[in-house]
C-alpha cells in the first residue's frame, strides 16, 4: 500500500519544515505543492528527506488548484491513498495511523479528520461550520461535524468521482458534495488542532460563497 | 441640437475610432469591427434623426426615443458582461491547466529516474 501526503503551501516558510520533518515518518512520499509562494517556501521545503517531492506552481491559483495539482502528482507516483494535510502545522501527522485504522476497518473511500468544533476553535468558525455540516448534510444527504477541516485520507482509485473544479476554499465542500452524488463510504474521526494563524483560512465571505456553491452544486 | 445630443455623438465617433484602432492593431477581427462599428453608428444615427426609430417605438410600444437607447444600451450591456464572463472564464481554466502541466512535468522527470 503506497501512502502519499499531498500539502498545498503557500507563503509558509515558517512552518512547512517542521509540519515535514513530522510527516516524513507517516507516509512513502510527501508531495509540496508551492502554490506560487513568494516567501520562498520551495527552497525551505527542500533538503529534509528524499521522500519529499516539491512541486511549484508559478503563480498563485489557490488551495484548490493545489490540491489537484498534489493529487494529480500522487496517481503518477502509483499512490493507493492519498492524505490531504494543510501546511501551516495546525495538523498532527501522528493522526495519520487512525485516519487508515478507520478506513481499513471499515473500508472506506474517504475519511475525515473533524476538529472539535467549538474547543479552542474561533467563535465564527464555529458558528459558519455548524451552518455548512448542517447544510450539506440536508443538501447532500452527507454529515461531517467539521465540514472545513482540510485533514482527510482518501482511496486513490476514488479520486476521478471526488475530483473538484473548486480552486480555492470551497474545494473542501465540493468534495463532501461529490461523496453524496457518488455514494462513496465516509468516516470521521476526531483530531486535534492547533491555531497559529487567526487571519488565515476562510473568512465569512468565503462561508457565504461556499454555501451559494452547494446550492449551485445541488442543482447542477 | 441640445448638449446631451452632441455629448452622445462626440462619445459615439470617439469609440468609432476606437474599434478602428483595435482593429488596426489586430485585436478585433473584421466580424467584431463590424458589429461595434455598426452599434456606434446607429446611435449616432438614432440622436441625429430621433424620428428615424418611430416604428420600432410605435411596434414596442415605447414612449420615446430616449428610452429606447436606454433600453438598448442595457441588452448589449448584459450581453457584453456575459461574454466577458465566460471569457475570464475560459483564460482562468486555460492558465490553471497551464500552470499544472509545467508544475507536473517534474513529477514526470522524477518518474524516469525512477525507472
Amino acid at each position: 500500500m503506497k501512502d502519499i501526503i499531498v500539502i498545498p503551501a503557500y507563503n509558509e516558510k515558517q512552518r512547512i519544515r517542521d509540519v515535514l520533518s513530522k510527516s516524513v515518518a507517516f507516509a512513502d512520499k510527501i508531495i509540496v505543492v508551492d502554490d506560487g509562494s513568494t516567501d520562498k517556501t520551495e527552497n525551505y521545503a527542500g533538503g529534509i528527506s528524499e521522500k519529499i517531492i516539491i512541486v511549484r506552481h508559478k503563480v498563485n491559483l489557490g488551495k484548490g488548484a493545489a490540491m489537484k495539482t498534489g493529487c494529480q502528482a500522487a496517481l503518477r507516483l502509483g499512490a493507493d491513498r492519498i492524505i490531504l494535510m494543510d501546511a501551516d502545522g495546525q495538523h498532527q501527522p501522528e493522526d495519520i495511523p487512525r485516519f487508515f485504522q478507520k478506513m481499513e476497518e471499515g473500508n472506506l473511500d474517504v475519511v475525515f479528520g473533524s476538529r472539535a468544533i467549538g474547543k479552542n476553535m474561533p467563535f465564527a468558525m464555529t458558528i459558519g461550520n455548524k451552518f455548512l455540516s448542517a447544510a450539506s448534510s440536508i443538501l447532500f444527504g452527507v454529515y461531517i461535524s467539521d465540514t472545513q477541516s482540510g485533514f482527510r485520507v482518501f482511496r486513490a482509485r476514488v479520486y476521478p468521482k471526488l475530483a473538484w473544479n473548486s480552486v480555492r476554499y470551497s474545494v473542501e465542500t465540493e468534495m463532501i458534495a461529490n461523496i453524496g452524488k457518488y455514494h462513496l463510504k465516509f468516516g470521521e474521526i476526531k483530531i486535534k488542532t492547533i491555531y497559529h494563524d487567526r487571519y488565515k483560512g476562510t473568512t465569512v465571505f468565503d462561508g457565504l460563497r461556499i454555501f451559494i456553491n452547494m446550492l449551485i452544486w445541488k442543482i447542477i | 441640437m441640445i448638449g446631451i445630443q452632441i455629448i452622445a455623438i462626440l462619445f459615439a465617433l470617439w469609440m468609432i475610432y476606437f474599434s478602428y484602432l483595435h482593429f488596426r492593431r489586430g485585436e478585433f477581427k473584421k466580424i467584431e469591427f463590424f458589429f461595434w462599428q455598426i452599434l456606434w453608428i446607429g446611435l449616432v444615427t438614432v440622436v441625429i434623426f430621433p424620428r428615424s426609430v418611430n416604428f420600432v417605438l410605435r411596434t414596442f410600444s415605447i414612449s420615446r426615443t430616449f428610452d429606447l437607447v436606454v433600453i438598448v444600451g442595457i441588452i448589449v450591456l448584459f450581453g457584453v458582461s456575459f461574454r466577458s464572463y465566460v471569457i475570464i472564464k475560459r483564460v482562468e481554466k486555460k492558465v490553471e491547466n497551464f500552470v499544472r502541466d509545467q508544475a507536473l512535468e517534474d513529477i514526470d522527470k522524477e518518474k524516469t529516474e525512477l525507472k
